[in-house]
């Protein structure tokens, strides 16, 4: 029982340690400025740098630029994203638009094409002249039999 | 003469190309909100990273001049462009 207890008090210290130590790191690197004044064992009044805070500074002037470059690319592509979009999304319309004029076109075609056949058909018909000759042949017999009856009788 | 018919499937014909348009357009932002999704996690990744590299370039540099104030001053004094004076001890 007390091997068991002992094995799981260094299990957790195993476990936490090293977050422990890293943060301990992470404070160590925060750095001291503090200001001297003159009189005070310094050859000049000034600005008291640690080790710390004098290679932040030495490395911060080195990664601002890197920073930066970071930044801007990040940006550059946001900026060429909403440009590929706004120009996919012109395509889309650019396209559909063409697709209706397209397609418009050939459903027109397609009418004009029945209404010529529908027109050739109404001017290959003959009907009416045959009804109206017929009519007239009618009323011609007509009034022929009439006056041959009666000139017959007479 | 045109039939209702053929208005019918001249506006069919109109709505299902203005319906392909809409979906695709979804599509194309569903798209670019991924992308600037990818964008936005790899800027983040790369600035983590650097974090990480600048950390690690302060702590040598700490351990590099940790015993040689003078060296890391004379360095600072020369990334300001400012004038490196001597002390006490190395005079």
């Amino acid at each position: 029982m007390f091997r068991k207890i002992l094995i799981l008090i260094i299990s957790i210290s195993i476990t936490f340690a090293p977050l422990t130590a890293s943060a301990q790191e992470t404070s160590v690197l925060e750095g001291k400025v503090t200001a001297i004044d003159e009189g005070a064992p310094s050859p000049y009044s000034g600005i008291l740098l640690d080790s710390i805070a004098a290679s932040k500074m030495l490395v911060d002037k080195k990664y601002i630029k890197l920073e930066l470059e970071l930044e801007l690319r990040k940006e550059f592509h946001k900026d060429l994203a909403e440009k590929r979009l706004a120009y996919d999304l012109l395509k889309t319309d650019h396209d559909s638009l063409r697709k209706i004029h397209e397609d418009t076109l050939i459903l027109k075609e397609n009418q004009i094409s029945y209404l010529n056949d529908a027109l050739k058909d109404e001017m290959s018909d003959y009907s009416h002249w045959w009804l109206a000759s017929g009519i007239a042949l009618g009323i011609i017999l007509s009034v022929a039999v009439f006056y041959a009856s009666v000139e017959i009788r007479e | 003469m045109r039939t209702r018919e053929d208005y019918q499937e001249e506006i069919d014909l109109i709505n299902k190309t203005n319906q392909g348009k809409e979906k695709k357009k979804e599509e194309l932002s569903e798209q670019h909100k991924e992308i600037i999704e990818k964008i936005e996690k790899e800027h983040d990744v790369e600035l983590e990273k650097l974090k990480v590299e600048k950390q690690k370039e302060i702590s040598d540099l700490v351990k590099k001049y940790d015993d040689k104030p003078n060296e890391l001053a004379k360095e600072v004094a020369r990334i300001l462009s400012a004038e490196y004076i001597r002390n006490e001890r190395e005079k």
